[in-house]
């Protein structure tokens, strides 16, 4: 591959992404070196070059970012260099006998030189040295572990993925002590080269499962990687679904429980949100701490979630239908305080519906959204004018609020944010069909709905398994939650190397 | 030519928006629009035609969750009243009339006058019901004395609107279940009549407290739909004791100067079916169990086992009478409301087939009846004997 532009004359380097440079190899003398150095770092204040002489030896250039290594380790190093005495001055020497650093890499092109470096790492050049070394003395200011903001616990581990992949991993390996956890690195995006580790259990993970993952990841060209939601869009089996096909998770313990199933989880530098594949329709329902409440609460939080989850789907949807075409489906006593509430009001029942329902979700973006400090000035405008003024005035009427306030709390209770948004989304065109052909309208909404479940995939594993195809044995770990002492095998739809967890 | 998902997307996108347009037709009918009638009344008028009344609340009146009530002042409800040569008829007349759709899918009460019940009979009223599938079959059904609308208009207090009261009446112990779905069903059956509770209402006129209550007074018996007589007071004891569904009751025997009132707990029928010279015969076998609740004779010693066969006599023997009282008013009106040719049926299926079956009119009114009663007082209340009696005995 030609580097050097010969068509503008200048002999200036011309590459659009690292991975271009991997030919170019580390040149002999640290003069050399440094002109290359100041040539690709030309305008970047936050690179250090420091050229300096090891004592009664060569000539040596040590470059790093800066705010990215740990100043104090830099310069323990350089100091064991500069009063460096007697031995050998080659690089290998050098790495063997005289610096103080526990990681070197000594690396031969410079692509492999600078994505360490730009990654954290300090870059070390002796003259007359063929090859350069990485030091890892990777650090700066990060945010500590904390906990999970967006998957809390009653019980279970209080730790939280950070935004730094190294803490990620070790957090997962401190979970699993075992050499079959493997750590599989990848660079993803020409631009950012973000670091990316596909880890899961060797001979627990499905071989093929494995190489899916790997094949989809490395498909992948795009300038930068920011947030797991790119990877997790760009392999994913079905782009054209509102339901998430990987399950995402900033907690270490999903990350550990998912891998010991079977599953592949994908961490990713820069972003605490772990992707975790394959993810299935009852995964929407399952909670980390299900497994560490006792099973009968658990199973019954679980039948809870499902309940919740039809009402956050359909609720409105039925109180349209019912109301306006099968009137005769409501106790007469209830009929009546409902068309005593409804009598003023001057709007159908379905505009009143997506009157409540777009303040409704208004309310809980701006919540979101807004910094916490307004947040709850947000609130009080919520409950005075979605609750109580609504009503006064006579634009809609109380039934409607409960069902809207019934909607809302039961579409919390799904411990998947990104499938809640899903079942939100999907709220509205059943009242738009319930609207116009009332419960008919409803059943061919979650027809449609069902039969797209059972098309897609995750991975090629079917979305809603093991309900279909049904694999009776995982059936201990879907609406139930069998006590640990009976679930002595892994799940059958993952197809694992090695089923046997319990003897 | 190829499609394309975007093709497809777009055309469910017109689709969609097409079908907004189409809202309104259909049978979409908005609460606001529609008048729910809780309860019915039906009559006959002196040249034959129907009277049809129906009663309608209003959700303005009820108080809803603004305003804070109607305060007393106006009655929560409505009642419309129309006259038509068919039940049909006089409703789509009354419709015309209304800003709203009526609609009987909450009808929870139908009464229908005496006079009705005795001259066309049910089953006009059964066919204009049965028609349309609106109408509730588990609405209850019962015959009013006199005008069935005004049974209908009374003005109970209790409840928020007279159908209510009537509903919650019928379905007490006070009377016996019984909906358009069971009455269409006996009609139907050969070898059974159909058995309607017996409304009046009853006025309370105590100054201040002017208020109309619904009382059932017996059971309506009728033949072929059409009403035969009324089994009141004893003759509807005997019914309750006869019918299938038993509802507990309260009864006060004589016992010399003295009057007991007994509660009526439960009550275990037999009846065999006996053929004899080509004669029905039914044995009438009925296991009662009582329990005292008041009894005026304070010297009663219940510890004495004499006192008490004394008065499980008692009862047999009111038991008894009350039930050859009820059947020999059915025999005598010919109507068999207990269903006794389903017994026969039962027992004969053959000689029901060829014979009796075709002419169980005839057959009924000759057949004999043996009953026997066997009560058990097993309960005599908390206390064995009666606390205000003196006390005798000095046990300090």
């Amino acid at each position: 591959m030609r580097i050097r532009s010969t068509a503008k004359g200048d002999g200036r380097l011309d590459y659009n992404a690292i991975s271009q440079l991997e030919h170019l190899r580390i040149e002999n003398t640290v003069k050399a070196n440094r002109k290359m150095l100041e040539e690709l770092f030309e305008d970047s204040s936050d690179i250090v070059i420091r050229e300096f002489q090891i004592e009664h030896g060569p000539k040596a250039l040590m470059f790093f970012v800066d705010g990215m290594v740990t100043s104090s380790m830099v310069d323990e190093a350089m100091q064991a260099l500069m009063v460096f005495e007697g031995g050998a001055f080659t690089i290998d020497a050098i790495c063997e006998q005289t610096l103080p650093v526990g990681q070197t890499l000594q690396v031969q092109f410079y692509s492999e030189l600078l994505v360490n470096v730009l990654s954290g790492d300090c870059g070390l050049f002796v003259e007359g040295g063929k090859t350069a070394v990485c030091l890892g003395l990777r650090g700066g200011e990060r945010r500590s572990i904390t906990e999970p903001e967006t998957e809390t616990v009653v019980r279970g581990p209080r730790e939280g993925f950070n935004e730094r992949l190294r803490t990620n991993t070790a957090l997962v390996r401190s979970r699993i002590k075992s050499p079959r956890l493997k750590m599989k690195p990848f660079v993803i995006g020409t631009e950012t080269n973000t670091n990316v580790v596909v880890t899961y259990m060797a001979g627990i993970a499905n071989r093929k499962l494995v190489e899916e993952v790997e094949r989809r990841l490395n498909a992948i060209d795009i300038d930068g990687i920011l947030e797991s939601g790119y990877i997790e869009e760009l392999i994913q089996d079905q782009v054209m679904s509102p339901f998430p096909q990987i399950q995402n998770t900033e907690r270490p313990d999903t990350v550990a429980a998912a891998v010991l199933e079977g599953r592949v989880a994908i961490l990713v530098d820069g972003t605490p949100f772990a992707l975790i594949a394959p993810f299935g329709f009852w995964q929407w329902l399952h909670a980390s701490e299900d497994y560490y409440e006792r099973f009968i609460v658990a199973t019954l939080t679980r039948m809870l979630r499902m309940v919740c989850l039809f009402i956050a789907l359909m609720a409105p949807a039925i109180y349209i239908a019912v109301s306006t075409f099968h009137p005769e489906m409501i106790p007469t006593n209830l009929l009546l305080s409902i068309a005593a509430s409804r009598e003023a009001i001057p709007f159908p029942a379905v505009v009143e519906a997506l009157i409540m329902e777009l303040s409704f979700e208004a309310l809980r973006e701006a919540g979101v959204r807004l910094p916490k400090t307004v947040g709850q000035a947000v609130s009080i405008l919520g409950a005075l004018v979605v609750g109580q003024a609504a009503v006064q005035a006579g634009i809609v009427s109380a039934a409607m609020v409960i069902v809207v306030s019934m909607t809302g709390i039961a579409s919390f209770t799904l411990p998947r944010y990104n499938a809640a948004i899903a079942i939100r989304l999907l709220r509205f065109p059943l009242m738009l069909l319930a609207s116009i052909f009332g419960l008919l309208g409803i059943i061919l909404g979650v027809v449609a709905i069902v039969s797209h479940l059972s098309k897609i995939t995750s991975f090629g594993v079917p979305y809603v398994a093991p309900a279909s195809p049904i694999s009776a044995s995982d059936w201990k770990d879907v609406i139930f939650r069998a006590p640990w002492s009976k679930m002595k095998r892994r799940p059958a739809y993952l197809y694992p190397q090695d089923r046997t967890r319990q003897k | 030519m190829k499609r394309s998902w975007r093709t497809g997307l777009c055309l469910t996108m017109v689709m969609a928006c097409i079908s907004m347009l189409l809202t309104g037709c259909w049978d979409r009918r908005e609460i606001n629009d529609v008048a729910f009638v809780l309860g019915s009344a039906l009559d006959i008028t002196d040249n034959g035609d129907f009277e049809v009344s129906v009663l309608i609340p209003l959700p303005g009146n009820m108080g809803g969750a603004v305003g804070g009530g109607g305060g007393g002042s106006q009655k929560p409800f409505t009642i419309k009243t129309t006259r038509g040569k068919t039940i049909k008829e006089a409703i789509d007349i009354l419709q015309k009339s209304l800003p709203r759709w009526l609609y009987f899918g909450h009808r929870r009460v139908l009464v229908i006058s005496d006079r009705l019940a005795q001259t066309v009979g049910l089953s006009p009223i059964v066919d204009a019901i049965t028609r349309m599938p609106e109408n509730r079959l588990t609405a209850f059904v019962a015959i009013s004395k006199g005008s069935a609308l005004d049974v209908l208009n009374a003005d109970v207090r209790l409840e928020r609107f007279s159908a209510e009261s009537i509903r919650e009446v019928l379905q007490s112990d006070s009377s016996i279940r019984v909906s358009l779905k069971d009455v269409t069903s006996s009609i139907v059956a050969v070898g059974e009549d159909a058995m309607l509770p017996y409304l009046q209402k009853k006025q309370t006129n105590l100054k201040g407290q002017e208020a109309e209550d619904i009382d059932v007074i017996g059971f309506a018996l009728t033949h072929n739909g059409i009403m035969k007589a009324a089994a009141k007071d004893d003759a509807s004891n005997g019914i309750r004791l006869l019918s299938n569904q038993f509802r507990p009751y309260r009864e006060t025997i004589v016992d010399g100067n003295h009057a007991i009132t007994i509660a009526v707990n439960t009550c275990k029928l037999k009846v065999k079916s006996v053929m004899i010279d080509g004669i029905a015969r039914f044995d009438i076998q009925s296991d009662i169990q009582f329990s005292i609740n008041e009894d005026s004779d304070l010297n009663r010693n219940y510890n004495d086992i004499g006192q008490r066969t004394h008065i499980e006599k008692l009862f047999e023997q009111k038991a008894e009478n009350d039930i050859k009282k009820a059947i020999a008013m059915m025999q005598k009106s010919n109507s068999d409301v207990i269903g006794f040719g389903r017994y026969l049926n039962r027992a004969y299926p053959g000689k029901w087939k060829n014979e009796w079956k075709s002419q169980w009119e005839t057959v009924f009114p000759k057949c004999d009846f043996t009953v026997k009663v066997d009560a058990d007082l097993f309960r005599i209340g908390m206390n064995r004997e009666n606390l205000a009696k003196k006390d005798k005995e000095d046990n300090g």
